[in-house]
């Protein structure tokens, strides 16, 4: 089991520098569908099921679908982006921090042999997923409302016909 | 040895926000800035799951991570019409025309 | 009659209605009329009145009463007694001469019932000076003098008051330091009254109390350093003014307290270093201010220095802190009022017929008002200190006084008398002798009417009097009175001196007929000192006003308010400018970091997120 988290790991990191590279736009969304679907995959070795199904079906479906629709309206060419606002330049300068700061992180945690502490054996809790979401929980869930709500009032406003 | 991929997890995740802050930083495209954001949620939401994994409530993390993506979306959303919006005033979809707030 | 009169005014608080209270209330009366005899009449009757009072309560067994007034010691106890109601009489006397000359002077001008209201307000606050032993109350008494003082020198210069001002600046911190001094002695005594004060002896902080007192003292008689304002002062006020306060009235007060300091309240002994530096005080006075008499040219300022210099000779006296000492400063000092107050009236009789005092103007009165060349001639011989008149008994104890301290001070006080004789050589040769020559339009000038005339002729027979028999004032008044059974009557018992006296007269008339000669006329007799080589700058200077005290004070006061000013100036600026510089320069900082771009703010904003997390950590 560890080692597919690894592997799960090292593709969704990889994911997720591509999504910041690549000079298509198109191919960066996909990047990101790809990073969403490995975090998924993480998600569910580590016990949380549900969590890893809406973020598979919302982050790698619908995120997706919304941002390619934004590239075909705003007709973002694939010569666009390395072209006008000179992307790769700026951007050509990110894994060299990556592996700085991976360094770093890496000396700081030798030195200071900081390990998190082990995984406590999940305790058989009396409440379940579903009484924790709906029951417990119940302030996140207006607020989740609210903010659903919010949003697609915004996208009716933003996207008003001008007479 | 005990707990290594905990640790593991833990610096992959400052690493993709790392990635995340940067392309936040250095792009000139409204749609790569939402990119970066999404890239830097991701990790935020592994951290949380992480951290429920350790304790052992992995239920409590759920609930917060699915708030957590709830208003991830949202925030796409908007931020995608909003740059539309943009696009349809200056014709491309470069940051460089929201220099009105200078100041 | 006498007991009757002074023991109703010992019974209850009848000394301070008939005393202090009746003079006021007369001078506001006075003050209210107009009516030229009406004036006369009750003016004199006042003073004779008062003069009354003065003398049966010289000649009863003496009071002591005490009225409570105030907490903390500060009780009105007055003592009645040999030595302060012989003052009362004193100024009784002079007053009642000075209230006549100044009434007749005063015929015709304006402002003659305000001067007449101070006149009266000054009589009763110098009764209650006199008769007072609470030091507090005798305080109160000196500063009221300071008040009728700056109002009778704002009479005609409303507009202009300098002297008013410079003489408020310098009687006020002279009386500032006889406060600190009174407050001083009333700590290291321990008590506010005189009569129950033992004898202090003159050191540590006694000393800077004795040294208060007698600098507030003998400046409030006119000594240097508080001494610029009378020949200013000789300018501006009116000449009853100076023959009654310069002249008279703040001899007696200042002289007084200044013996009542040496006699009763400080043990001073002859030879210390208190007496040391009251004697020097006096010489310097004595040989800077006739120095300075000494190339005037108007009669009312060569007369007002020569005042200033006769109290040298009384301070020296008194310092000496021998009985002969203290015997001659006070003789000298009642001699002192008879000839100067003769005097300045005879300067007022010339400038109510010729208009003016400046010598330049007129000159050879004598033959039209022989009446006051004559008074003149007599006290400028008592002046000059010629035998057998009283100015010369006076200078000889104060000569025998000095000479057993020092020589020093006995050569000061030999050259002020050479001074002294040629300058008023000088003014009486040309005021009176030559040919006649009269300011335009004062051609019909003649003889001052019998007002004017008769205190003049009553002081220049005083003069002789005093003289001549002198035992009358010395051994029959100030004897008993200072308490001293020494006779110092009749003739100098050293020879010696009398010779070296009559000598230095001697030389000063030589000097004056070189002098005259010389210069061309008896007005210019003194121009060879005047204009000699050294003697030439310092009377520069002099004449400039770098010798003022008060000019130093001015300039202490200019560069007080010039550093308060650059002071005021750095606040100022603080608030105005570098507050406001430093929040605009902040702000064009921030704006010019705000440029409008996207990229930055993000940068910013996850910098600061950054850098909060890395504080937790480190913090935990």
């Amino acid at each position: 089991m560890e080692a597919v988290i690894y592997i799960c790991l090292g593709l969704m990191l990889i994911f997720g520098i591509l999504a910041v590279m690549l000079r298509s736009l198109l191919k960066s969304a996909i990047a990101l569908a790809g990073a969403s679907a490995m975090l998924a995959i993480i998600m569910y070795l580590l016990g949380s099921v549900w969590a890893g199904i809406f973020e598979l079906s919302v982050c790698a479906g619908l995120i997706t679908v919304v941002f390619i629709s934004a590239i075909s309206l705003s007709n973002t060419d694939k010569e666009d982006l390395p072209r006008l606002y000179e992307d790769a330049k700026r951007m050509a300068a990110l894994p060299a921090v990556l592996i700085i700061c991976g360094v770093i992180l890496i000396l700081i945690v030798a030195k200071t042999s900081f390990m998190l502490p082990a995984a406590v054996p999940a305790v058989e809790m009396a409440d379940t997923f579903r009484e924790i979401f709906w029951n417990q929980r119940q302030v996140d869930i207006w607020g989740q409302v609210i903010v659903v709500l919010t949003g697609a009032l915004t996208v009716v406003a933003l996207f008003k016909e001008r007479e | 040895m005990e707990a290594y991929m905990e640790t593991v997890i833990l610096i992959v995740g400052f690493l993709l926000i790392v990635a995340g802050c940067y392309c936040l930083i250095r792009t000139y495209h409204l749609l790569k800035v939402i990119i970066g954001v999404e890239v830097a949620m991701k990790a935020v939401t592994m951290f949380v799951i992480l951290a429920g994994f350790i304790n052992g409530k992995a239920p409590l993390a759920q609930a917060f991570v699915i708030t957590v993506i709830v208003i991830e979306v949202v925030v796409a959303v908007v931020a995608v019409g909003l740059a539309l919006n943009l696009y349809r005033l200056y014709g491309n979809m470069d940051i460089r025309n929201l220099r009105k707030l200078k100041g | 009659m006498l007991t009757s009169i002074s023991s109703f005014l010992g019974s209850d608080a009848n000394l301070i209605w008939f005393m202090i209270v009746l003079p006021a209330v007369v001078g506001v009366v006075l003050w209210l009329i107009k009516n030229y005899p009406l004036r006369l009449i009750l003016g004199l009757a006042s003073a004779a009145a008062n003069l009354l009072f003065a003398v049966s309560l010289f000649r009863s067994e003496g009071f002591y009463k005490v009225f409570p007034f105030a907490a903390g010691g500060l009780n009105i106890s007055f003592n009645v007694y040999g030595f302060s109601s012989l003052f009362l009489t004193f100024i009784a006397v002079c007053f009642l001469l000075v209230i006549l000359y100044s009434v007749v002077y005063f015929k015709g001008k304006k402002h003659a019932g305000l001067f007449l209201l101070y006149m009266y307000i000054s009589l009763a606050m110098m009764n209650g000076a006199f008769m007072s032993d609470n030091l507090g109350i005798l305080l109160f008494f000196w500063e009221g003098l300071l008040c009728t003082l700056f109002g009778i020198l704002l009479i005609n210069n409303l507009h202009h008051p300098r002297t008013a001002v410079k003489a408020l600046i310098l009687a006020g911190t002279a009386d500032l330091l006889m406060m600190l001094g009174i407050i001083i002695t009333a700590y290291q005594a321990g008590t506010l009254c005189i009569s129950q004060m033992e004898k202090l002896p003159v050191a540590g902080a006694a000393a800077v109390g004795f040294a208060c007192m007698m600098l507030g003292a003998i400046g409030k008689a006119g000594s240097m350093p508080f001494h610029s304002w009378i020949p200013n002062a000789a300018e501006d006020a009116p000449t009853p003014f100076m023959v009654a306060f310069p002249a008279a009235l703040e001899k007696f007060l200042g002289i007084y307290l200044a013996a009542r300091i040496v006699m009763d309240i400080y043990d001073v002994q002859p030879g210390s270093g208190a007496s040391i530096a009251v004697m020097t005080i006096g010489t310097l006075t004595i040989v800077l201010a006739v120095a300075m008499a000494l190339i005037q040219k108007d009669m009312k300022r060569l007369l007002s220095y020569h005042a200033i210099s006769q109290v040298g000779y009384m301070v020296l006296g008194i310092g000496t802190a021998l009985p002969i000492g203290i015997m001659g400063g006070i003789f000298h000092m009642l001699n002192h009022v008879i000839y100067k107050s003769c005097l300045f009236m005879t300067a007022g009789s010339v400038e109510l017929q010729t208009g003016t005092t400046d010598l330049k103007q007129f000159s050879g009165l004598g033959r039209k008002m022989p009446l006051t060349m004559t008074c003149f001639i007599i006290s400028a011989l008592a002046i000059s200190g010629v035998p057998p008149l009283n100015g010369f008994f006076s200078k000889e104890l104060v000569f025998d006084a000095a000479l057993e301290s020092n020589i020093v001070f006995y050569l000061g006080a030999l050259l002020g008398a050479f001074m002294t004789a040629i300058s008023f050589l000088k003014l009486g040769r040309a005021a009176f002798g030559g040919e006649l020559k009269l300011p335009a339009g004062r051609q019909n000038v003649r003889e001052s009417g019998p007002g004017i005339f008769l205190p003049m002729a009553v002081l220049a027979i005083l003069c002789v009097l005093f003289g001549v028999a002198n035992t009358l004032p010395l051994d029959g008044l100030l004897g008993p009175a200072v308490g001293d059974p020494h006779k110092y009557s009749g003739w100098p018992h050293s020879a010696t001196l009398v010779v070296i006296s009559v000598a230095v007269l001697l030389l000063a008339l030589v000097d004056h007929l070189y002098g005259s000669r010389k210069s061309g006329g008896a007005l210019y007799a003194a121009d060879h000192i005047h204009y000699a080589p050294g003697l030439k700058t310092i009377y520069d200077l002099a004449e400039r006003q770098v010798f003022d005290p008060y000019i130093w004070l001015l300039q202490i006061a200019r560069g007080v308010s010039a550093v308060c000013n650059w002071i005021e100036r750095g606040i100022i600026w603080l608030y105005d400018d570098a507050v406001v510089g430093i929040v605009k320069g902040a702000g064009n900082l921030l704006q010019r970091a705000n440029d409008g771009s996207l990229s930055r703010y993000l940068l910013v904003a996850v910098s600061g997120v950054a850098g909060i997390i890395a504080l937790f950590l480190a913090i935990n």
